[in-house]
C-alpha cells in the first residue's frame, strides 16, 4: 500500500495517493481518489456529513486499511509516526495525565522506555507548549482543562511529534469563535514558519478561504473539486454539493467572504 | 506530575508498609505468635518451637506470599485493562475474565482433568482466554464512545459464566464442596509447591506488562491516537490482554475468584502518582499485594476460629468503590 517514489521529492510532494478506495462491505465510503499534497501547504477538506472526509484522512494514515489504491511517499520511512501526526475528531482524555505528559507522548516514537526522553525530546515538548501558549498549564491535569485548552494540548502533542505532515480532523469544531481563530492562526503560522504540510477538515467555508491555501471538496467519497478556495467554492458548487445559496462579497478589508442566503418563509425540510 | 525523587520516596514507603504488614500478618491467626517468637523462628530456627516454626514457614508465610502475588497480578492487570478500555471501572473481574478462568478450572475439577499440578491452571487459562476473546471482539466492534457498553457486556458474561459454574455444581454433587470452597476465594490451602508455579508466571507477566507501559499510555488516549503514534493497536491489545489473562488465570486457579482488587487499587494509586502507567503499574502491583495481605489477615482473624472468604472482604470494599467511581464519572461527563 505504502510505496516510495523518489521523484516526488524533487517536486516537493510529501504524499501522493492514487485510486484510493475504502469500502464497508460493498458500500464505498472512499471512491477511487487521486491527489498529491505539497510541502509547506495548508490544505482543507470540506464536504457534507458522510462525504468521506475523515475516512480519507484515516486511510492515508492507515488507521483504516484501503480496499484498493496506492499511497506514495518521497522517501523511505522507518517509522510512520516520524512522518505523519494526527489530531482525531475526539481524543479521549479519561485519565489525569498532566498537559506536559500528554505533549511528551508526541515524543514516544523517538525514545525507548529504557533510555527515557533526550534533551532534544524535552526541548521539542517545551517548544510545542510555547507555540500553543499553554506553558502555564503544563502541570495541570488534562481532564480539568476547558475545551479550548484541551484542544491546544492535543495540537501541541502533534506538534511535538515534529512530522512533515500533520492531519487534523475538525480541530475547531468544539471551540468558541475566539479559540477557533486562535487555533487556525496557529496552524497557519506553523505552515508558514516551519514549512510543514497541514491537512485539516473544516466545516466553516469562510475559515477555509481565510486560512487555507487549497481546499478539497468531498462528495459521496470522491474529490468533487480541488484548488484554491476562491476558485473552488463557486456559488454553483455550493448549491450542488452543500445545497446552500451563497455568494462571495468583499469586506471592508478587501477580503472575500461568503454570504449565505436563505428564504425565511420557506419550510425547513429538517422540521417537516 | 510528581517528581522522580518523590516517586522514589513513595515506593520506599510502600515497601516499608509491605514489609511491616507482612510481619504483623505472620503473627496473627488462630494461634497468636509474638514478634520475638517470629524473629526467633527466622534467626534461630533450631531453637524455635517446632509448632511455631511450622505455622510460620509452612502455613502463614506461603499464604502471605500468595496473597502478595495475587494482589500484584490482579492490580497490574486491572491497571492495564483500564488503560486499554479507557475506563477506570474495568478490571479482569468486572469484564468476566476471572469468571472465565473459574469456569475453566471448574470444568477441569468436574471432568477430573487435573493432570498433574498444571491441569487446573491450564484449563483456567483456556477459560480466561475464551472470555477474553469475546471482550476483545466487543472492544473492536463497539464505537470508542461506547466503552460503558463493554462493561455491561462483561457483567452479563460474568453472570452467564457464574450460572455455568452453578450448573456444574448441581450436576456434580459429589464435588460440590471442593468447587464451592475454591470458588469463594482464599489462600487457606496454599503450599510452597503452588507458590513455585505461581511465582514465575506472575513475575513474567508483571515484567511484560511493565514493558508495555508506554504503549498503555498511548492506548489510553484512544486507538486512533495510539495508531498515529506508531502503535499496532490490535496486536498490542491482544498481547497485553493475553499476558493479563495468563497471570489472572494462574492466580484464580489457586486462590479462586477475588474481585475488585484490579479496580480499586490502580484507581487509588492514580491519585498518588498520576496516570502515567510507567509509575502507576509498578506501584499498583505493590499496593495490590498490600491490599490482599490485609484482606487475607482480616479474613482469618475477624471470626476466629473460622475464616471468611477473602473474595467477600474485597467485595465489601470494592462494590461501594465501584459506585463511587460510577458517580464521579457521570458527574465529570455531565
Amino acid at each position: 500500500m505504502l510505496k516510495v517514489k523518489k521523484e516526488l521529492k524533487q517536486q516537493k510532494i510529501v504524499v501522493a495517493f492514487e485510486d484510493l478506495s475504502f469500502k464497508v462491505g460493498t458500500n464505498p465510503i472512499l471512491n477511487s481518489v487521486t491527489h498529491e499534497l505539497y510541502q509547506g501547504c495548508f490544505y482543507s477538506v470540506a464536504g457534507c456529513n458522510g462525504s468521506g472526509k475523515t475516512t480519507l484522512l484515516q486511510t492515508l494514515l492507515q488507521i483504516k486499511k484501503a480496499s484498493s489504491g496506492k499511497i506514495y511517499l518521497p522517501e523511505e520511512v522507518a517509522n510512520k509516526a516520524h512522518y505523519f501526526s494526527y489530531v482525531p475528531q475526539n481524543t479521549q482524555l479519561e485519565f489525569d495525565f498532566t498537559v506536559e505528559e500528554v505533549v511528551m507522548m508526541g515524543r514516544y516514537p523517538y525514545y525507548s522506555g529504557i533510555t527515557g526522553p533526550s534533551k532534544e525530546d524535552k526541548r521539542k515538548v517545551q517548544e510545542a507548549l510555547a507555540l500553543t501558549d499553554i506553558v502555564n498549564l503544563r502541570h495541570r491535569s488534562v481532564t480539568t482543562l476547558s475545551g479550548g485548552e484541551r484542544q491546544r494540548a492535543i495540537i501541541a502533542r502533534a506538534l511535538a511529534q515534529d512530522t512533515p505532515l500533520m492531519f487534523l480532523d475538525e480541530p475547531v469544531s468544539q471551540l468558541d469563535v475566539y479559540h477557533q481563530i486562535e487555533v487556525l492562526k496557529l496552524l497557519r503560522e506553523i505552515v508558514d514558519t516551519q514549512n510543514k504540510t497541514i491537512v485539516t477538515v473544516l466545516h466553516d467555508l469562510n475559515q477555509v478561504s481565510e486560512f487555507t491555501d487549497h481546499v478539497m471538496v468531498m462528495d459521496q467519497g470522491c474529490i468533487a473539486a480541488n484548488g484554491t478556495p476562491i476558485e473552488v467554492l463557486t456559488p454553483k458548487l455550493l448549491k450542488d454539493i452543500f445545497r446552500v445559496n451563497a455568494e462571495w462579497v468583499c469586506s471592508k478589508d478587501m477580503k472575500p467572504h461568503l454570504i449565505f442566503h436563505y428564504q425565511k418563509n420557506k419550510k425547513n425540510k429538517l422540521l417537516e | 506530575m510528581i517528581t522522580s525523587a518523590k516517586y522514589k520516596w513513595i515506593v520506599a514507603i510502600t515497601l516499608v508498609v509491605l514489609l511491616l504488614l507482612s510481619f504483623i500478618a505472620l503473627t496473627m491467626g488462630p494461634s497468636q505468635i509474638s514478634l520475638s517468637q517470629l524473629w526467633m523462628s527466622f534467626s534461630q530456627p533450631e531453637n524455635t518451637n517446632i509448632g511455631i516454626g511450622q505455622i510460620v514457614t509452612q502455613i502463614r508465610l506461603p499464604r502471605i506470599v500468595m496473597a502478595l502475588l495475587a494482589g500484584m497480578a490482579l492490580s497490574a492487570s486491572g491497571g492495564a485493562f483500564q488503560s486499554i478500555f479507557r475506563n477506570p471501572m474495568s478490571d479482569p473481574y468486572v469484564l468476566g475474565i476471572s469468571s472465565g478462568a473459574s469456569v475453566g478450572a471448574a470444568i477441569a475439577i468436574v471432568l477430573g482433568l487435573q493432570v498433574g499440578i498444571l491441569g487446573i491452571p491450564f484449563f483456567a487459562f483456556l477459560g480466561a482466554s475464551s472470555a477474553l476473546a469475546v471482550v476483545y471482539w466487543l472492544a473492536f466492534s463497539l464505537k470508542q464512545s461506547e466503552q460503558n457498553t463493554l462493561l455491561l457486556a462483561g457483567i452479563a458474561m460474568s453472570l452467564m459464566l457464574g450460572a455455568i459454574v452453578s450448573l456444574l455444581l448441581v450436576i456434580n454433587r459429589e464435588q460440590m464442596e471442593s468447587i464451592y470452597f475454591w470458588m469463594l476465594g482464599g489462600f487457606n490451602a496454599i503450599s510452597w509447591k503452588q507458590i513455585y508455579i505461581v511465582l514465575p508466571v506472575v513475575l513474567f507477566s508483571l515484567v511484560m506488562l511493565f514493558k508495555y507501559c508506554k504503549d498503555l499510555n498511548l492506548l489510553s488516549m484512544g486507538n486512533e491516537t495510539a495508531h498515529s503514534l506508531g502503535i499496532n493497536v490490535k496486536q498490542k491489545v491482544a498481547i497485553i490482554l493475553l499476558i493479563s489473562a495468563l497471570s489472572v488465570s494462574i492466580v484464580v486457579s489457586y486462590s479462586g475468584v477475588i474481585g475488585f482488587v484490579g479496580l480499586i487499587v490502580p484507581h487509588m494509586v492514580r491519585f498518588l502518582v498520576g496516570a502515567d502507567n510507567r509509575r502507576l503499574l509498578p506501584l499498583s502491583a505493590l499496593w495490590g499485594g498490600i491490599f490482599l495481605i490485609l484482606a487475607d489477615t482480616l479474613a482469618r482473624t475477624l471470626v476466629q476460629p473460622g475464616e471468611l472468604p477473602v473474595g467477600s472482604i474485597t467485595a465489601l470494599f470494592g462494590a461501594p468503590y465501584f459506585f463511587f467511581i460510577l458517580i464521579k464519572r457521570s458527574r465529570r461527563h455531565a
